[in-house]
């Protein structure tokens, strides 16, 4: 009896001081308060807004933002790609329906079948009933074709949620890349997970621009750690099981953005973010690619000499795992990037990109890519 | 029966408290844990040969690891000239009852003098028999009269114990700065807490350079949390105990490096650190002081335009809390840093700091400040 109670006791007490460190971490997210920010200084160029705002306020949203989900009423018409205004501009060339989809930021699909009159902007995502439900900006969507299915990877913010404080520089709220699937390129794309709070990657990191690479039969989501959180942007991925509905790795780094001479640290060169002074250094939009002699690489976004700038990575294994060897010179550099690449019908490959005059708004492009030796060529712009 | 049960229960109690909640078992028991998860890992790239590197010599082709400083030879007791000594973070108490000058720094040995002119020394004074810090090397040591007592803050590190891997960026050792106690400024200084493995500061933050700092009966310690770590290094305080032997409430930040204009990022003015191209922002050497007119002010270094500088930062609350503002430009910025002010004897404010030239060794130096104003002036190079 008196040993029973003994190690009942002791059991007891052994779980008080090991669950110790994890009623820590309980009580430090319930104790997030947000930081001060430091406004940005005068004169700085804006990135992620046109005028500065208020310091240390998050600014509204350039315009009253109608969400790409599928319950939303929204007007159809034909325009063409040259009166197009979005950023991160991504094209789905579809065989099944021998039609081009274009997204990008907003995540509203286009429709075409001549890369010159777009239909749209329809509807793409159901997320009634999950965390996303009353998001109404994702950033960087993106379709893939994966085994008979279509995904939408798309990174949505939640801006009541914060969850870490970076002292004396950015509040950080929910931001995942999230992944929606459904039969049809043009969707509507539905979570997968049957967890309606699924977060792909821990739920305090601030995660964008994700997409999906397939390497040996293995599904992965390459995606962005933000440089707000982090100071040197990452690229890093994970591993998703086969039907894409979860992740089943721990994240692995890739490398960082100050790794390639072609990022600037943005306080160095005059760019304001979201009006703050947020020192570091970018990673944006990774886009994998192989040449047609198998090297594997990897095109991914910054900002530098010229502002915003297409990178080139190419990996010496040719895997995922790298190491990754970053090219010196931008791939684009004239306020262009974020660029990704699609095959047409004809067989030409292209990139899609947005390029930003001025401050004018940012509007995509079509550039010829030459793929056929061991690094990717940039071509002349494409005018359909 | 019942007795035996309520005896062995209270026993079983001790034992199990004992063995989990006494604070060195705990704090073994997670390091072992910690030490098991961490490994450490690929680090920023390594500095070009020749370049400008921070902590060590010029590097060679492939360097690129922190190693511990090899234990040098027992030097010889002299009396020498203040410019015959060589000293990084130079620190000068002066003892008013004893009419004598110390001087201590990094490396953490004792000078003695009488008109700080020829200084007698170096002398071993620290004895941490039993502790984690016993044979390390010591760095940026001060000496505080508090009360009836004399406190030695040093920052030591220990470059076995990694606690954090910072991926593609540098593997954290352990570094703290501890308090050390004795009746004379002379010592011996033997550690404050007794226990093997104590830390003022969390485990897992790199910190350096703490100092000693009062305001409204409490005493802080005003230290660095690491850029090699963060990125942008930051200044932040903790509260400490009457007796100063633990901390009352976790850090406070009170500002990043990047926040003044004069720091400047270390891979963009070329200055490697360990032999590697670790992007970031220095905050290093903290000192607080009060004007004649009541202004809170810090003096900091980083390094800037002509390598290692020193600014000011001043409280517009007249309190620790801040908010902190930085002053424009470095008031020292020729490959000098990590001053300290002193009063003489006769009741003049002086600053000791190190200065290199070229590439020789850091050397003391002494300046002359006014502080007579709302603002802090450094006047001309004393020689006494």
């Amino acid at each position: 009896m008196t040993r029973i109670i003994n190690i009942s006791l002791a059991v007891f007490c052994f779980t008080m001081s090991v669950s110790l460190s994890g009623e820590a971490q309980t009580e430090v997210k319930k104790q997030l308060v947000p930081t001060v920010t430091i406004p940005a200084p005068p004169g700085s160029k804006g990135f992620g807004m046109p005028q500065p705002g208020k310091s240390g306020t998050i600014p509204a949203p350039r315009m009253i933002r109608v969400s790409a989900s599928v319950t939303e009423q929204r007007q159809n018409k034909t325009i063409l790609f040259d009166s197009i205004s979005m950023s991160d501009p991504y094209i789905l060339a579809d065989d099944a329906t021998k039609t081009y989809y274009l997204t990008g930021s907003g995540g509203c699909i286009y429709k075409s079948t001549d890369l010159k009159n777009w239909a749209g902007p329809y509807g793409a995502y159901d997320t009634r009933g999950t965390w996303m439900e009353g998001i109404n900006f994702v950033a960087a969507a993106e379709i893939h074709k994966v085994n008979g299915k279509y995904y939408y990877a798309a990174s949505f913010g939640d801006r009541k949620e914060l969850v870490d404080v970076v002292p004396r520089r950015y509040n950080v709220y929910r931001h995942q890349t999230m992944i929606l699937e459904s039969d049809k390129a043009e969707g509507p794309f539905k979570l997968k997970n049957p967890d309606p709070n699924y977060d792909y990657l821990p739920h305090h990191l601030d995660i964008i621009d994700g997409t999906i690479y397939t390497e040996k039969g293995q599904a992965y989501m390459v995606f962005v750690n933000e440089w707000m959180q982090t100071f040197d942007g990452t690229m890093e991925y994970v591993k998703l099981s086969p039907d894409l509905s979860k992740t089943i790795s721990e994240p692995v780094m890739l490398f960082r953005a100050s790794e390639s001479p072609c990022p600037l640290e943005m306080v160095g060169n005059g760019e304001m973010t979201y009006g703050l002074k947020l020192p570091g250094w970018v990673t944006d939009g990774p886009e994998l690619f192989r040449t047609k002699t198998g090297k594997l690489g990897m095109l991914w976004a910054s900002w530098g000499a010229k502002r915003y700038l297409e990178c080139v990575a190419y990996s010496q294994s040719g895997t995922i795992d790298g190491p990754w060897i970053q090219e010196e010179k931008p791939f684009i550099g004239d306020n262009t990037g974020h660029g990704m690449l699609f095959r047409t019908f004809e067989g030409k490959l292209l990139l899609s990109i947005h390029h930003a005059e001025g401050e004018g708004p940012r509007k995509p492009q079509l550039w010829e890519v030459d793929d056929s030796g061991d690094k990717l060529v940039l071509g002349k712009r494409y005018i359909q | 029966m019942k007795k035996i049960i309520r005896l062995s229960f209270v026993a079983v109690c001790i034992v199990t408290w004992a063995l989990t909640c006494n604070p060195k078992q705990t704090i073994a028991q997670n390091q072992i844990q910690v030490k098991k998860q961490l490994v450490p890992g690929e680090q920023a790239p390594p500095a070009n040969p020749g370049q400008r590197n921070f902590g060590g010599p010029i590097p060679s082709v492939g360097a690129g690891m922190n190693k511990p400083r090899p234990p040098r030879p027992e030097p010889k007791i002299r009396t020498v000239p203040l410019d015959s000594i060589s000293m990084s973070d130079p620190y000068i108490y002066p003892d008013e009852k004893k009419h004598i000058y110390y001087l201590t720094g990094t490396g953490g040995r004792l000078y003695k003098s009488i008109d700080l002119k020829m200084w007698n020394g170096p002398y071993l004074i620290i004895d941490l028999a039993g502790t984690w810090m016993d044979g390390l090397f010591v760095a940026a040591a001060e000496i505080h009269h508090i009360g009836n007592k004399f406190y030695y803050a040093g920052t030591w590190s220990d470059h076995g114990t990694l606690i954090e891997n910072v991926p593609r960026r540098y593997n954290v050792p352990l570094n703290q700065t501890q308090l050390l106690v004795a009746d004379s400024p002379e010592g011996p200084f033997k550690p404050l807490v007794a226990d093997h493995d104590f830390c003022l500061g969390p485990e897992d933050w790199d910190i350096i350079d703490g100092t000693l700092y009062e305001e409204n009966d409490t005493t802080y310690m005003v230290f660095v949390h690491e850029w090699t770590q963060i990125i942008d290094g930051t200044m932040a305080y903790m509260p400490l105990s009457k007796d100063l032997t633990h901390r009352t409430a976790e850090p406070t930040t009170i500002f990043r490096a990047s926040e003044a204009a004069w720091s400047k990022e270390m891979n963009t003015i070329g200055e490697a650190t360990f032999g590697l191209k670790m992007p970031g922002w220095v905050t290093d050497g903290p000192q607080m002081f009060r004007t004649k007119t009541g202004k809170l002010g810090m003096l900091w270094s980083s390094w800037g335009e002509h390598r290692y500088a020193e600014g000011i930062a001043y409280s517009t609350s007249g309190s620790i809390k801040g908010p902190w503002v930085q002053e424009k430009e470095a008031f020292k910025g020729d490959n000098s840093g990590h001053g300290m002010l002193f009063t003489t004897f006769e009741g003049k404010l002086l600053y000791i700091v190190h200065h290199v030239e070229g590439d020789g060794p850091r050397k003391p130096q002494l300046y002359e400040f006014d502080d007579s104003g709302d603002k802090l002036l450094l006047g001309s190079r004393y020689n006494p």
